[in-house]
């Protein structure tokens, strides 16, 4: 299967939301009392029941006033810290390239959610994560992700990941002449062997707050790589020469008795 | 310690009250942490979650345990801070002998007849064994705090939280699996697992294995 990818092109993106609500109708997801915090931005981290939002920004800049605008939500790499620390293997990638959670294999233990730099899994309840699984189940069948069915101004794009691209690098042509710090962000380039969502910045991404090269911290490789296969090694080297030390144990003890002239254990105590 | 009790023939104290309960707890602590660990640690052991009552139930065993794990060992060195010192003398004690004795060790481990270099109240097996299991319990403690309250640590602390907890469970079970296996199986040393219930040991066992504890016994009762 050819991959598939989102292309999120915030300089369309109107912050009308409709692709949370879309998302939130799609899985079934209850909307969630937050307090008012003095901004438009009606969510400010992803949870288990809010698998994206529209993160808000202003400025203010020589009398000109400016809005940027970016759909949040779970970027789907490549190589996925997530999929990488999960120690039941309930992570995984589909054929088209999204990164999604078995959900009766996963424990709740929280790893992934320590791992990730963009900081996106939620664990509800100590039970479950939840994450946007860039609607898997739809897609399969053939159809869009919800969020970008339903997203007016076509800032949600969804498809094979070569149209993306040429997509996103002629739209960024004709962005750089306004924002000239415009950018595309999730290349397959740039970072963790790309992004299956990937988007067009106006700004840097530190502006948005995001990590300019999300990596999988050295601690996740030391774990998988070291850790981990030492843990199976180990433990069977040890069982193994007690298994031997037992065995030789008996074979020794029956020689021993055989021949009585050789002198037992503990004989002598001051050599 | 060092007092002598007729049984059959002489017996001689290795551990008191004190040091035997705290093992006994932390033994039992250690290897239901053990049980509910694995079950996030290997996927095969999945399976172990039933017994708790689910993950729920492997959650709450696995805190409540770590607490004990704690506070066994510190309640026991505070009751006898001197047989602790004592402990931690004769274990930080290195010599030719203890080089001597690894050196010689496997052919015992297997079971052939070797002439072994005399030993202290604990040999140099024992030392390192309870090197590691002090080294790797405090580590497991203090990873394992971070990890149960990692909303007051930095995620990168945290990152690295989970697997040395990981490294230190897989280094202190080994070494405890050894552990189990000389105390109770291995024919040469098995007479040890007598200290740790009754807390006597035969004198003719102890002068085999640790002659120059009991040279030291003599001399200070003299």
């Amino acid at each position: 299967m050819t991959r598939l990818s989102k292309f999120i092109d915030t300089s369309k993106c109107t912050a009308c939301r409709g692709c949370q609500t879309a998302c939130k109708s799609w899985n079934e997801l209850p909307a969630e009392i937050l307090e008012f915090k003095g901004s438009l931005q009606t969510h400010t981290d992803t949870s288990p029941d809010t698998f994206t939002y529209v993160q808000m920004l202003e400025r203010f800049e020589s009398a000109q006033h400016d809005w940027f605008f970016m759909k949040r939500q779970c970027m789907h790499c490549t190589d996925a810290a997530c999929i990488k620390v999960c120690p039941e293997k309930a992570i995984s990638r589909t054929e088209s390239g999204a990164v999604v959670r078995d959900y009766d294999k996963c424990m709740g233990c929280n790893y992934c959610a320590q791992y990730c730099p963009f900081g996106i899994p939620k664990i509800k309840d100590d039970k479950k994560m939840f994450k946007c699984h860039l609607c898997s189940d739809r897609v399969s069948n053939n159809l869009k992700p919800a969020c970008a069915k339903t997203c007016a101004t076509g800032a949600i794009q969804f498809g094979p990941r070569d149209e993306m691209l040429k997509a996103a690098q002629d739209r960024l042509a004709v962005i750089q002449k306004k924002y000239t710090n415009a950018n595309l962000y999730g290349l397959d380039s740039q970072f963790l062997d790309g992004t299956n969502v990937f988007y067009l910045l106006l700004e840097k991404p530190e502006f948005y707050g995001l990590p300019e090269k999300p990596e999988i911290p050295t601690s996740a490789g030391v774990w998988k790589d070291v850790i981990q296969p030492l843990g199976k090694l180990l433990p069977i080297g040890v069982i193994g020469t007690i298994a031997a030390s037992a065995f030789m144990n008996r074979v020794n003890a029956v020689k021993g008795s055989e021949n009585k002239s050789v002198k037992g254990k503990g004989g002598d105590i001051n050599g | 310690m060092g007092k002598t009790k007729k049984k059959s023939g002489e017996w001689i104290q290795r551990f008191g009250k004190a040091a035997i309960i705290a093992h006994w707890v932390h033994a039992a602590a250690f290897f239901t942490l053990a049980a509910t660990g694995l079950v996030i640690f290997a996927p095969s052991f999945s399976f172990l979650a039933a017994v708790f009552g689910g993950m729920q139930g492997v959650r709450l065993v696995h805190r409540v345990m770590a607490v004990l794990f704690i506070i066994a060992p510190v309640v026991s060195l505070m009751a006898n801070p001197k047989g602790f010192k004592t402990w931690w003398k004769d274990i930080t004690t290195w010599g030719r002998n203890e080089t001597d004795f690894l050196k010689a060790f496997p052919k015992e481990l297997f079971g052939y007849h070797v002439e072994m270099p005399p030993q202290s109240q604990f040999n140099a097996g024992e030392k390192i064994n309870s090197l590691l299991q002090l080294f790797g319990c405090t580590m497991l403690a203090l990873t394992g705090l971070v990890i149960w309250f990692k909303q007051f640590f930095p995620v990168g602390l945290v990152q690295w939280a989970l697997p040395l907890h990981d490294l230190f469970f897989i280094i202190n079970f080994c070494a405890a699996l050894g552990h189990v296996y000389m105390a109770c199986g291995l024919p040469s040393t098995r007479h040890a697992i007598n200290g740790m219930l009754s807390g006597y040991v035969k004198e003719d066992w102890v002068k085999h294995h640790y002659p120059l504890w009991l040279k030291q016994m003599k001399e200070e009762r003299n």
